[in-house]
């Protein structure tokens, strides 16, 4: 797998960074809806943050390219959307209800997707979506076809009799930050741990991966059935943002939305998502409000995109852990260990 | 103690071609085995055979006794059978010190999904001190890409022994270097040969001649000859086939 | 069901089917010389129905416009893989694959920008409209022209392949480029020339289907998808595969319309997930 990925020495002991990073994401999503001219946008770029998180461990870490991870994302809105009109809205319910369903889904379709590799496996991926994408839009009873979802109650956080409704954007940007942070860090460690490298030595090279003793297939499915959790849980935060399901959540061209904010924001590398996530809202909202532009913002993104494949392959985020490496090069030394 | 590896009528068809051909090995614990052929004798096939990477299409494999015909590489791998390959697979863009780790840290940790792999001192330790047996303690932060050629398979070697395999299945592990470095990579694979079982598969006389205890020769997927060094550069059969009209 | 439903049925479906043949072999072209998974090739085929449209309506002659649309389709496609794709094949597939995908990006909303949302008109041309008595029913003349033009794409796509010094590199490109090149064939100009092909392709099937089911910018999204499944089932790079399964498919979605219409595109799906776990190099493909 030739993917541009920037990488970092793992196990160099870089404790400031241990502390630093925690304290700086916080920062940065306070700041966020402070900086941004409206709750709402600050919440979507947290939405397709999350969306690309869990893209990224799957393509970026472990090197397989799905283009049909609209799948998850869309089972995760529709669980939540589901529940929530039939059941309850109580996110305590509905976002590990969605998490469980997308995890599922992503066992089975990992199990036989995962049985072929290269443009094969993508194309599987991409079968499945459609897959699901055209069951959604007959089974109209269950998923409103065409039209969607409406009429989504007000997601709330529910413990007993203390609730709080998630009615405005605000609110629901609380419960998202609270969601990314944990995520974030949660990842973090996971990319740093035996299962994490394991599936990077993968990425890199899967036969020697398996050369050494590792059970590939196994591990491919567990990096996508966590890939599909993530993803579903974005789908499902998404429907207490909007209060609606469409059925595009389900196309193939959501799942590139999630190849393109991890590209974009660098494949591979743990912010990548974030930085994508916030250059393709970001950008969206800029360009659409340009009169001229308005709905017509996707052709930026998609020149900004070929930009990007000829010229930083790295993405941004990519490009700039390169840089910050050059400057951090280590000198080797013989003796003592370094840690 | 038996044959640590043996075959019985090992083959290995692609189409109506038998690649390999009613192979009977049987290695000894600790034995230095070279095998020797001319091209196309099947002898990369018969290595990736030993090793799970291709399933034969007759015969049976056993290791320490046991039955390994058909089981995929990873099962042999943690077993003990682990080969480096022809073109060099290393992991290119993790730093060497990384490559050695990942596999020191070995597929049963895999289930691990918290502990930060920078504190776990002594699969790091460990790491280090294979890089340092192959010589590339100091580019242990470099990407494995940045390596040249001749390091890189220092790399792979080291990847192999961070297994701690008890067969090593070596698939050309000299080709490509240059003179020096295929002295150092002589040294090293003999000191890594001295409580192994090790399989080398190699053109280059001068490397089977010194390292290796015994030969086999393959023609065609069969056997064609096997003993000592002496014994297979005193024979006819094997000067004809395979060293050509040219002494040595 | 009486026969003449099921004959009804069955050509309703080869016609739909012929349109994805020739589509598809043009996405498989690309696939097999060029190893690529073209997702542009859907904003190609609209394209050509844009541009045939625009032809017909400026200078009402409808068989100009069936040769604009391959033929300008061709020369972009060749600006694309010269100017972006081609540069990044030391790179690895997944590149090209986000290449192909940005480029259709950029070309549909490229078209809602100049041309809106809405499409332009693009009728049956007048010599090519009614019915005609095929003895168990009526049927558009319009659909038995598109078969005719399928069939004579095909015939006119297997001489150039077979039959022509530029079909034969392309062909020994597609079997080993280093060999292909080392004879002193440039294969810049063939990987160029099988890519403006394969699109071009996509184009003419484009200005066919356009009086069938309208123009509009996302009319290649699905078409896109449908090849793919096509082109899978078939055999990636086989122009016999392309064919095949094209027809067996249109037949197949047909024939499910009929009996189980609520499965009309899941089984096209489910087609495509069956070959991939049984059988991944399709029906004639060759890897």
């Amino acid at each position: 797998m030739e993917l541009k990925v920037s990488s970092q020495p793992l196990t160099a002991r870089r404790p400031l960074e241990a502390v630093f990073f925690p304290v700086a994401l916080a920062a940065f999503l306070v700041l966020l809806p402070v900086v941004l001219p409206y709750e709402a946008l600050a919440a979507q770029i947290l939405v397709y943050a999350l969306y690309g998180l869990g893209y990224n461990l799957l393509f970026g870490y472990t090197g397989l390219l799905s283009f049909g991870h609209a799948a998850f994302f869309g089972l995760g809105s529709y669980t939540a959307g589901l529940l929530a009109r039939k059941l309850t809205a109580n996110v305590l319910w509905t976002l590990p209800a969605a998490i469980g369903v997308g995890a599922v889904g992503g066992a089975v379709v990992g199990f036989f997707c995962l049985r072929r590799r290269g443009d094969y496996f993508s194309l599987m991926t991409l079968a499945f979506g459609q897959l699901l994408y055209f069951i959604a839009h007959q089974w109209r009873e269950v998923t409103g076809g065409d039209d969607g979802l409406r009429g989504i109650p007000v997601a709330h956080v529910q413990v007993g009799p203390w609730a709080y409704g998630l009615e405005s954007s605000r609110d629901v940007y609380l419960l998202l930050a609270l969601l990314t942070f944990g995520a974030f860090l949660g990842f973090r460690r996971l990319l740093r741990s035996p299962f994490g490298t394991a599936l990077q030595a993968i990425r890199e090279n899967e036969l020697r991966a398996e050369a050494v003793g590792y059970d590939t297939f196994r591990l491919k499915l567990w990096a996508f059935v966590l890939s599909a959790a993530v993803s579903s849980a974005a789908g499902a935060l998404n429907v207490y943002l909007l209060k609606f399901v469409g059925l595009n959540s389900l196309h193939w061209t959501t799942s590139g939305y999630a190849v393109l904010i991890t590209i974009l924001g660098g494949a591979g590398t743990l912010l990548g998502p974030l930085v994508g996530a916030l250059a393709f809202v970001g950008l969206q909202d800029v360009l659409s409000a340009i009169p001229a532009i308005v709905d017509r913002w996707p052709f930026f993104v998609g020149l900004l995109f070929i930009v990007c494949v000829l010229v930083f392959p790295y993405g941004i985020w990519g490009t700039v852990e390169r840089v910050q490496a050059r400057f951090r090069k280590q000198a080797p030394a013989l003796g003592g260990s370094e840690g | 103690m038996g044959p640590v590896l043996l075959t019985e009528r090992l083959s290995r068809r692609f189409g109506s071609l038998a690649a390999v051909d009613e192979v009977d090995l049987a290695l000894q614990p600790g034995e230095i085995r070279g095998i020797i052929g001319p091209n196309g004798a099947g002898k990369s096939t018969l290595l990736r055979l030993l090793a799970g990477e291709i399933r034969p299409s007759a015969g049976r494999i056993l290791y320490r006794g046991q039955d390994v015909t058909g089981r995929p590489m990873y099962d042999l791998a943690r077993r003990g059978i682990v080969k480096s390959f022809q073109i060099t697979q290393v992991f290119p863009n993790l730093t060497c010190l990384e490559n050695v780790r990942v596999v020191v840290q070995g597929p049963g940790r895999a289930w691990n999904f918290w502990q930060p792999v920078d504190l776990d001192r002594s699969t790091l330790e460990r790491a280090q001190a294979l890089l340092a047996q192959v010589g590339l303690y100091g580019k242990r932060d470099l990407p494995a890409h940045a390596l040249s050629h001749g390091e890189q398979r220092h790399l792979e070697l080291a990847m192999a022994l961070a297994t701690d395999p008890e067969v090593l299945l070596l698939d050309e592990p000299t080709a490509g270097m240059s003179a020096e470095e295929i002295q150092s990579t002589m040294k090293l694979l003999q000191e890594v040969a001295r409580e192994r079982t090790v399989v080398i598969v190699e053109h280059k006389m001068p490397v089977i001649m010194n390292l290796c205890q015994r030969i086999t020769v393959l023609h065609f997927g069969r056997i064609l000859a096997e003993g000592t060094p002496e014994e297979i550069q005193a024979s006819e059969e094997v000067q004809a086939v395979y060293l050509g009209r040219a002494r040595g | 069901m009486s026969a003449q439903a099921l004959l009804l049925q069955l050509v309703t479906g080869v016609v739909v089917g012929a349109i994805w043949v020739i589509v598809a072999i043009g996405l498989s072209l690309i696939f097999g010389i060029l190893r690529i998974v073209n997702f542009a090739h859907g904003a190609f085929y609209m394209l050509g129905a844009y541009l045939a449209a625009f032809a017909v309506g400026w200078t009402g002659h409808f068989w100009l416009a069936l040769l604009v649309a391959p033929l300008s389709m061709a020369a972009l496609g060749v600006l694309v893989e010269r100017g972006l794709v081609g540069r990044l094949y030391g790179r690895g597939l997944v590149y090209s694959v986000l290449a192909t995908y940005a480029v259709s990006l950029v070309i549909i909303e490229g078209v809602k920008i100049l041309w809106g949302t809405v499409g332009p008109q693009f009728r049956v041309p007048a010599e090519l409209a009614g019915m005609v008595n095929l003895g168990f029913s009526f049927f558009p003349k319009y659909r038995l022209f598109v078969l005719l033009a399928t069939a004579l794409t095909v015939l006119g796509m297997w001489w150039w392949l077979y039959r022509t010094p530029m079909g034969l590199f392309i062909r020994a490109a597609s079997q080993d480029p280093l060999m292909t090149q080392a004879l002193g064939v440039d294969i810049s100009r063939v990987l160029a020339g099988a890519f403006g092909a394969g699109v071009a392709l996509a184009g003419l099937g484009g200005a066919l289907a356009g009086p069938l089911r309208g123009v509009f910018p996302e009319m290649g999204l699905d078409i896109l998808v449908e090849s793919f499944v096509v082109v899978v089932i078939g055999g990636m790079g086989s122009l016999l595969g392309a064919v095949v399964a094209g027809l067996l498919v249109g037949v197949v979605q047909s024939f499910t319309f009929l009996w189980a219409p609520v499965f009309a595109h899941v089984v096209l799906f489910l087609l495509m997930i069956a070959t991939l776990l049984v059988r991944p190099q399709g029906l004639f493909g060759t890897e």
